[in-house]
Order: structure tokens, then sequence, then C-alpha cells
């Protein structure tokens, strides 16, 4: 099975997500302010959501107007989480 | 609104980072005016951003070998090869409300001032979101921002020369068997003042880019209150140097 997975985002930055034993580590030249909102995602990455509440609960992430996230988009995030999930 | 300026100095990743957050922090608290600061690293160093690996990124051995500092940033952004002669460096601290609140806005704007100093030079170049300055469709200057507690901190490099078989000796290159194609690449992509305008000094930089970050501002020289340094100190002991940091992604 997959461990790692990255992808250079068209137009964005590179994003990156490893899976270690149960915990997924998100990395990346993207920028996000306030940075916890990256251990935030992958926290619920690490929760046995489905997968349609675990992209609805990375979204609402990036539509709160009190983070700033560039150069990826949580679909971005989904698909490497799906690679490393088949 | 007056802003504090501080020419340029040299010092080593750990405390040029340390000096950006322990300035973060007394703009915060109304201690000290905004500040555009202008620095170099020595030793020569590589920064990786806030949410890159440190391993996957960094030969951490050349590094070693090389006598090359590597600091973790508290902004994003990808990993910088900051090589002492070959670049100058600006922090921008500051209440976040004078920016735009848009991201990709606020880069604009602040590197607006980078244009206009490469301009003063003779230099055209043109911003890229989300981050880059461009001159003849090559990368001259990389920008990184974050925002914590109302401040706003955008540090970056004006490339002045690159040594692009340098960097990639201290980057991790996915396949060794690319890594030529990949500095071939990359000298394609990347230019500096000194191929563009080898006659360009340091200072010539250093005051053009004066000049233009200090246009419409009322700006006093000024230096480091003590209790910044202070904590500057403890941040490299504590934060910057340690490999729980360096090394947390």
């Amino acid at each position: 099975m997959k461990t790692f997975a990255q992808i250079k985002v068209p137009g964005g930055k590179m994003l990156q997500l490893e899976k270690k034993d149960d915990n997924y580590v998100i990395t990346g030249d993207f920028f996000c302010h306030p940075e916890e909102v990256i251990q935030q995602m992958e926290f619920f990455l690490e929760y046995d959501f489905t997968d349609d509440v675990l992209h609805q609960k990375i979204q609402e992430l990036f539509d709160d107007p009190n983070n700033m996230i560039e150069g990826f988009q949580s679909e971005h995030l989904m698909d490497l989480y799906k690679q490393l999930n088949v | 609104m007056k802003w504090r300026f501080i020419a340029t100095e040299v010092h080593n990743a750990a405390t040029n980072m340390a000096l950006d957050e322990a300035c973060m922090q007394h703009v915060r608290e109304g201690k000290v005016l905004p500040t555009i600061r202008f620095y170099r690293w020595k030793p020569s160093a590589i920064s990786v951003g806030y949410f890159q690996s440190l391993e996957r990124e960094i030969d951490v051995e050349a590094c070693k070998k090389n006598s090359i500092d590597m600091v973790r940033r508290q902004t994003g952004g990808g990993a910088v090869y900051h090589d002492y002669d070959g670049e100058l460096t600006y922090s921008i601290i500051a209440p976040e409300e004078l920016f735009p609140k848009n991201i990709v806005e606020s880069y604009k704007h602040m590197c607006g001032w980078i244009i206009d100093g490469l301009k003063a030079l003779g230099i055209e170049s043109e911003f890229i979101p989300i981050n880059d300055i461009v001159s003849g469709g090559k990368k001259i200057s990389g920008n990184a921002q974050t925002r914590k507690g109302g401040v706003l901190l955008q540090h970056g490099t004006i490339l002045y020369g690159v040594d692009v078989k340098k960097m990639f000796s201290l980057l991790k290159v996915p396949d060794e068997k690319m890594r030529d194609k990949m500095i071939q690449v990359v000298e394609e992509r990347v230019t500096s003042l000194q191929h563009i305008k080898p006659d360009i000094t340091f200072d010539n930089l250093e005051k053009a880019l004066w000049e233009s970050f200090a246009k419409g501002k009322e700006v006093e020289k000024g230096e480091w209150l003590e209790e910044e340094l202070d904590m500057a100190r403890e941040l490299v002991q504590n934060k910057y140097s340690t490999s729980s940091w360096v090394g947390m992604r």
C-alpha cells in the first residue's frame, strides 16, 4: 500500500501527504495561516469519516473566513488521501 | 504611519528568523514601529517553509559537510538557498490592517515595492501570483508571508547572483539521474541582478530598495530594542536552533 503521494497543483503549490502508521502528515510549499489549520486537516484525515464527510469537513476549513489557504484546494488533498487508501 | 527601518545586518539563520519573530511580538504589543529590515545570511543557509519536510527537501549531510545553516521559517513557501554573496533578504513586519486582507493582493502590494526598486536600477520585472517576481520571464525574487495575532510578516529574497549547481548540491532531488536536467531547468527559469546587469553592486541594490520601500512612508532609521534582542536570543536557543523545530515535519 502506498504511504506517500504528492501533487504539483496546477497554478498552485506542491502538496504532499504521508501516512505513518495511522497518522497523516501534510507537507508542501503552500501557504496557510493560522498554521494550526493544517493540523486540523491531519486530525480529520485520521478520523473515521466517510469520504464525503471528510471532504466536507476539510472544505469547511477552506470556507472559514478566518483561515487563509493558498496553493491547493480540498479536492487535491482528497485525491492524495484516496491514493493512500485504495 | 511611521515606520522603523533597520539597515542591512548579517546574522546566522536562526538569529535572522528569531529577530523576525521577536519583532512581530513587539509590533503586536505596540512597543516598536512597523518595521522594514534588510539582512544577509552568514554562514550561507537553507531555509525551508513552515510546512515542508526537512528530510525530503534538504540533503542534511551535504549541508553539514559544507557548513550550511538549516532553519525552518515561520512562513510557508518552498526551500530557499540563502547564499551570503548571492542575495539580499528583507522583512516587512506591520499590523495586518495596513495591507489587503486577500493574501495574493497583499503579496502584490508589497512585491510592488521590490518591482519599483528594480525599476530604479533599470530592471523591468513583474509580479506573478502567488508569490514570485520575474524579470524577462525568469524568477528574480521569492516571497513568503504569515499573519499572527494581527501582525503580518512578509519576507523574501532578491537574487543578486545565483549558483544553481551549489544550490542543487544541497537540495534533495527526486531522482539522481534527473539532477543535471533539473539544474538546467532551474538555470533557465531563474535569473539574478548580476546576470541582467553585472555592474550593479550590493550597495546599489540596497539603496534602490530602501528608497522604493520608504516611498510614501514616514521612515526613521532605527535599532533593535534591547528586549527584542533578548527575546531573539531566547528564540534562537529554544526554538530556531533546535532539532524539534528545524525537523518538525
